[in-house]
């Protein structure tokens, strides 16, 4: 794992008018990795892309890409950035083709091959963007941010309006973007997508930051703060399996032809194994109801309020 | 400010709106001497008088075509969300902002030697030029002897109306995401500039002098104050107070519009 530091977000505020809409945020994107920014609607997750790419300012501390401050009046390291916030910027009256030469003069029809092939953009390229779909101009900015090799890329929400197979996509091209050495900064409602491309997790709610961490820690953290449920079934002795757990402390829920056993703090594997043992009922089924990114994240935002 | 400004034109030649702008002040002064050339019972004087006095029709387009690209310059930025990947690849706010009044200045360059072109050519294939400096009795006016030269020399006093005028709407439409409404309001305040103008000099300048000093009174008077000083006594303002008021107003107004378009949050 590459240590380097490449954008450091330190104690910003922002403030509307006379609502304070990001508190102390503090961060650090390394070098080769992808960072999700999650968190719920109003959270604050645009505003911070926004100041890190320089479209806004912020109050006090400082946000730095290679050491360098970024501000609206520093820009020169946003050459080595690339990025898709909010809605893709295209001009309608270009195709796509024209509207990635725009930004990339300098660039080989091959190079800008690859770029629309790696982004599903080819099958459209010389079409009017003005007759593109939102997955279509989704792609697009994608392409647009993936222009000049950058440093950092900040995708905010790029699979809205994506089909599986392109989502699936633009999750290999995501991965492939911090293994040749960039990072990547992104922001996604499906959970369960950044759960399969973040390496590292950054929560925000009501513009703190409740967690940054990397996604295995924050896997283990959640792990240890909460509860481990297994699903149980059998064909006969459900009740008498339901009281003996209950008679070891276990909290039951139980279902019409299951029960759901929960390990509180304290209580180990081991011990509910052995109680089953005991009971002597015949089980059919066991399963560890596994927590995902998504019921760790709702919890900590839950615990956050 | 380079690969803005390549940016910008790179932008401007896939416009359909500017090739469009440029047809119609190429061909315009064909279109109008050929009008005129079927409207039976007109000498060829009647036209080349028709001709000359509106310019070969390159004012009125030069003018219109430039408001609505001073009006959509920035505008459409905002309204294309396009404005954000700019700014978000390290151009700097002030690099984009010149780099769109350089635009406009090549649009203007562009459209006025189009059309200040053909409107020579056509002058000699309809045959004005052998009218040049004779009078058309019917209107009782004289057809300009130099036309060519008051057409290419014109073009200084265009420039800087047009520059004026559009400083306003630049600046009006830094505040604005809509770039018809930004249209709108510059077509607005430019002829609601016209009566104002009028108010304040009809009615104000008695009491209060520093109301010649209005923008729209060099907006109004100096074109025509350009070729013929006597106007000076309706402008009330000599021709070197109009080039001094020009350039305050031009430095107020696209200073603004920078601050503005630089604090803007996007």
């Amino acid at each position: 794992m590459n240590d380097e530091v490449l954008v450091d977000v330190q104690h910003i505020n922002k403030r509307f008018k006379d609502k304070q809409v990001l508190f102390d945020v503090s961060f650090q994107i390394k070098k080769g990795r992808v960072v999700g920014l999650i968190g719920p609607n109003g959270a604050g997750k645009t505003t911070i892309m926004k100041a890190i790419a320089g479209l806004s300012d912020y109050e006090n501390g400082e946000i730095q890409i290679n050491g360098q401050r970024i501000d609206k009046n520093h820009t020169e390291q946003l050459k080595k950035v690339g990025s898709l916030i909010e809605t893709p910027g295209i001009y309608p009256y270009m195709n796509a083709l024209d509207n990635l030469r725009l930004y990339a003069p300098k660039a080989t029809a091959a190079e800008l091959k690859e770029i629309t092939d790696k982004t599903a953009v080819t099958e459209f390229a010389k079409r009017a963007s003005r007759k593109y779909s939102l997955g279509m101009k989704q792609r697009l900015g994608v392409a647009i941010a993936l222009l000049n090799n950058p440093e950092l890329v900040i995708l905010d929400e790029p699979l809205n309006g994506l089909d599986p197979q392109t989502v699936r996509q633009m999750r290999d091209l995501i991965r492939s973007i911090a293994d040749s050495g960039s990072s990547v900064l992104i922001s996604s409602h499906i959970l369960s997508e950044l759960d399969l491309v973040a390496d590292d997790i950054v929560i925000i709610n009501k513009g703190k930051i409740i967690s940054s961490t990397t996604r295995d820690q924050f896997e283990l953290e959640a792990a240890s703060n909460q509860s481990v449920s297994f699903e149980v079934r059998v064909q006969v002795g459900l009740d008498e399996l339901s009281k003996e757990l209950s008679a070891n402390d276990f909290r039951v829920e139980k279902n019409s032809n299951s029960i759901t056993v929960f390990l509180e703090k304290g209580q180990t594997i081991n011990t509910f194994l052995t109680v089953l043992n005991k009971t002597k009922v015949e089980i059919t089924y066991l399963s560890q109801n596994s927590q995902t990114l998504e019921d760790s994240v709702l919890d900590l935002i839950k615990e956050d309020k | 400010m380079l690969s803005v400004l390549r940016q910008e034109i790179f932008k401007q030649l896939h416009q359909k709106t500017f090739l469009v702008f440029t047809a119609i002040i190429t061909f315009s002064p064909l279109a109008l001497a050929l009008l005129l050339s079927i409207i039976p019972g007109r000498t060829i004087l009647d036209n080349a008088y028709t001709f000359t006095s509106n310019d070969g029709l390159l004012s009125p387009f030069l003018f219109l075509f430039m408001l609505i690209e001073f009006a959509q310059i920035i505008t459409s930025e905002f309204q294309f969300d396009t404005i954000k990947v700019q700014v978000a690849k390290g151009n700097s706010r002030l690099a984009i902002f010149f780099g769109k009044v350089t635009t406009l200045v090549f649009d203007f360059i562009v459209w006025t030697i189009f059309g200040t072109l053909m409107t020579i050519v056509t002058s000699f294939i309809f045959g004005y030029t052998k009218h040049f400096g004779q009078t058309n009795h019917s209107a009782y006016l004289k057809i300009p002897k130099h036309f060519f030269q008051q057409i290419i020399e014109g073009s200084v006093p265009n420039f800087m109306v047009i520059f004026l005028i559009g400083g306003l709407i630049l600046l009006i439409s830094t505040l604005l995401k809509s770039n018809a409404i930004a249209i709108t309001l510059g077509v607005v305040s430019w002829l609601a500039g016209q009566i104002i103008n009028g108010i304040l000099m009809q009615y104000f300048y008695e009491s209060f002098h520093f109301v010649k000093y209005n923008l729209f009174n060099v907006i109004v008077y100096w074109p025509l104050q350009f070729f013929d000083e006597k106007v000076a006594s309706i402008s009330r303002l000599s021709n070197n107070e109009m080039i001094i008021t020009w350039t305050v107003w031009v430095v107020l107004l696209y200073g603004i519009a920078v601050i503005s378009f630089k604090k803007r949050n996007l």
